[in-house]
């Protein structure tokens, strides 16, 4: 199934039972908590092990693609990123801890500040379903094979902005325009 | 928060000075008249200033110690190689800081001098150390605090300018990212080296010709986790801004992970050995390169330079434009502040003017 259908269907099931979970009582309240924090935890785990396997793996292929120009981190050209699978995966991995690091702050407002707590039900489980559809937890947990879809660099999903600019976004791999954008002397660009 | 915990920690008896008479205060010992007054916060500000400098003590000597067992460790290749090795005869660096130190050779054959610069963590400011730990996790913009040296070799001979580099594989987008030479080179993979390096090189010719037998014995697969790059270069660390800064100056620049273990300096020293003998090859015209391929170095450097004079000239036209609309500005400004008669005035005058160009336009055409 589609992973963007199966979010929609789990978030319709997620709220209903959120409906039916009374909020006041503090033993649910306790529940729902302890609930929110294990998938969390469980969510570190994946990735943390994944993290191991890269390491253990050690992958030093190379790989070579270009990325584009961002203008709105102050990026003007596209640059040539060249770098090997462990390290790409690495940084794959480490984006998605830091996610979960957002994540736990987001809540921790909504929920402790806010006094949210249907958001805590929808996220715990909409958290570790994320984590175990990513690509880097495909390739290392479950050992599917990096081609395809899952071949590095993983494609983005476009952009806000993008879509809405029609720009034509995204990675490019093909040989003439890393080579191009490899030389362009982008590098030792002083940022201040 | 602290406070309470200390009150909890010492609950001292804090008699009020206002019951005691002046009587009193008069026949107590300086001690006791002490004694009268809390002296928590102070304590507390005295014991902390003390732990911190105890802590900027110990990461001090601790940065000391690397650095000084960092450059005992490589003296058998620099002592051999040059008459002198150090800052002077007795001193081997000079400490700019707690995290940085310099030291220095001189007096070899080929080679006017090296420079050896040590960038270390923040050891002594824990603070510091910390938080760049954390951050560094969380942004791109701050990187984990490390042990760099850089050992850069001027040489003395002549020899063609070119950039061939041996990089490690680990953190090679940084290497590229933070070095302006690397960033103009075509990275490979080639079988004659370890799987941890690769080659960023200008030209296939050239890095293989750099990579000779000596070298390539002394690289293993575990060399890349403290070599970070070995560089030939005649172009800057960083990014050049105007022409002048674009002027070749021949470099050799090793960058290292500060590492005190007996064997990885022991590598250590065969490379320098080996560096050292390229650059007499190179100087002595042992270790020369096609035509064709320097013609195309000079090629890509001949780019460069446009890039830098497209960006000057952009820059220059800007000024034109700015000033220009500067002085229409003025005009307006003047018209203003004319009465309506001078104003019908200037009018007619500017009108006169446009008549005259479009006239001199037509006779032109015709």
């Amino acid at each position: 199934m589609n992973s963007a259908v199966s979010n929609i269907i789990l978030m319709l099931v997620m709220m209903q039972v959120a409906k039916k979970l009374n909020f006041e009582d503090p033993t649910i309240l306790l529940y729902t908590r302890i609930f929110y924090i294990s998938c969390q935890v469980a969510t570190f785990l994946v990735f943390a092990i994944v993290r191991f396997r890269i390491n253990s793996k050690n992958d030093l292929t190379t790989i070579k693609y270009v990325e584009p120009a961002n203008p709105m981190s102050g990026q003007t050209e596209p640059r040539a990123v060249v770098t090997t699978v462990k390290e790409y995966d690495l940084q794959q991995v480490n984006s998605q801890i830091k996610g979960i690091f957002t994540s736990l702050a987001m809540m921790g407002f909504m929920h402790l500040y806010m006094k949210y707590t249907n958001p805590l039900v929808m996220q715990s489980v909409s958290g570790i379903k994320s984590a175990l559809e990513s690509n880097i937890v495909k390739i290392h947990l479950f050992g599917t094979p990096a081609t395809g879809d899952l071949k590095r660099p993983f494609k983005q999903a476009p952009g806000i902005l993008e879509s809405l600019t029609g720009a034509a976004g995204g990675l490019q791999t093909d040989k003439q325009s890393v080579e191009n954008a490899e030389t362009a002397g982008a590098g030792g660009i002083k940022q201040d | 928060m602290i406070f309470e915990a200390l009150t909890k920690l010492f609950p001292i008896a804090v008699p009020e000075t206002g019951s005691l008479t002046l009587e009193e205060v008069n026949n107590m010992t300086i001690l006791q008249r002490l004694k009268l007054r809390d002296w928590r916060l102070e304590i507390f500000t005295l014991g902390f200033i003390i732990l911190f400098s105890l802590f900027f003590k110990i990461g001090d000597i601790y940065n000391q110690s690397k650095v000084t067992s960092f450059l005992n460790g490589i003296k058998p290749s620099l002592s051999r190689q040059f008459f002198q090795y150090g800052v002077s005869k007795d001193k081997l660096y000079i400490k700019d800081s707690s995290e940085n130190y310099s030291s220095y050779a001189t007096g070899r054959l080929n080679i006017f001098n090296v420079n050896i610069k040590f960038q270390l963590a923040p050891r002594q400011n824990v603070f510091v150390w910390i938080l760049e730990t954390i951050f560094s996790f969380f942004t791109t913009s701050v990187l984990p605090p490390s042990d760099k040296v850089e050992i850069i070799i001027h040489p003395s001979g002549k020899y063609d300018n070119f950039i061939s580099a041996i990089v490690s594989k680990i953190g090679m987008n940084d290497a590229r990212k933070f070095n302006y030479f690397l960033s103009l080179c075509k990275t490979s993979d080639s079988k004659n080296l370890p799987n941890s390096f690769v080659y960023m090189s200008e030209s296939n010719e050239i890095q293989e010709k750099l990579t000779t037998e000596e070298l390539k014995r002394n690289l293993s697969v575990e060399s890349a986790n403290f070599i970070k790059y070995i560089a030939f270069t005649d172009q800057p660390i960083d990014h050049p801004e105007s022409i002048r800064e674009m002027k070749p100056i021949r470099k050799v620049i090793i960058q290292l992970e500060l590492t005190t273990k007996k064997k990885d300096l022991e590598t250590l020293n065969n490379v320098l050995d080996t560096i050292f003998s390229i650059i007499d090859k190179l100087s002595d015209g042992v270790i020369n390169f096609k035509p064709e391929t320097l013609k195309k170095i000079v090629k890509t450097r001949d780019l460069e330079v446009e890039k830098l004079q497209k960006i000057e000239q952009d820059l220059k036209n800007e000024r034109l434009a700015e000033e220009q609309a500067k002085l229409k500005r003025q005009e307006r400004e003047q018209l203003r502040n004319m009465s309506s008669e001078e104003q019908l005035k200037a009018e007619k005058k500017a009108a006169e003017r446009r008549q005259k160009k479009m006239q001199k336009k037509q006779r032109i055409k015709m």
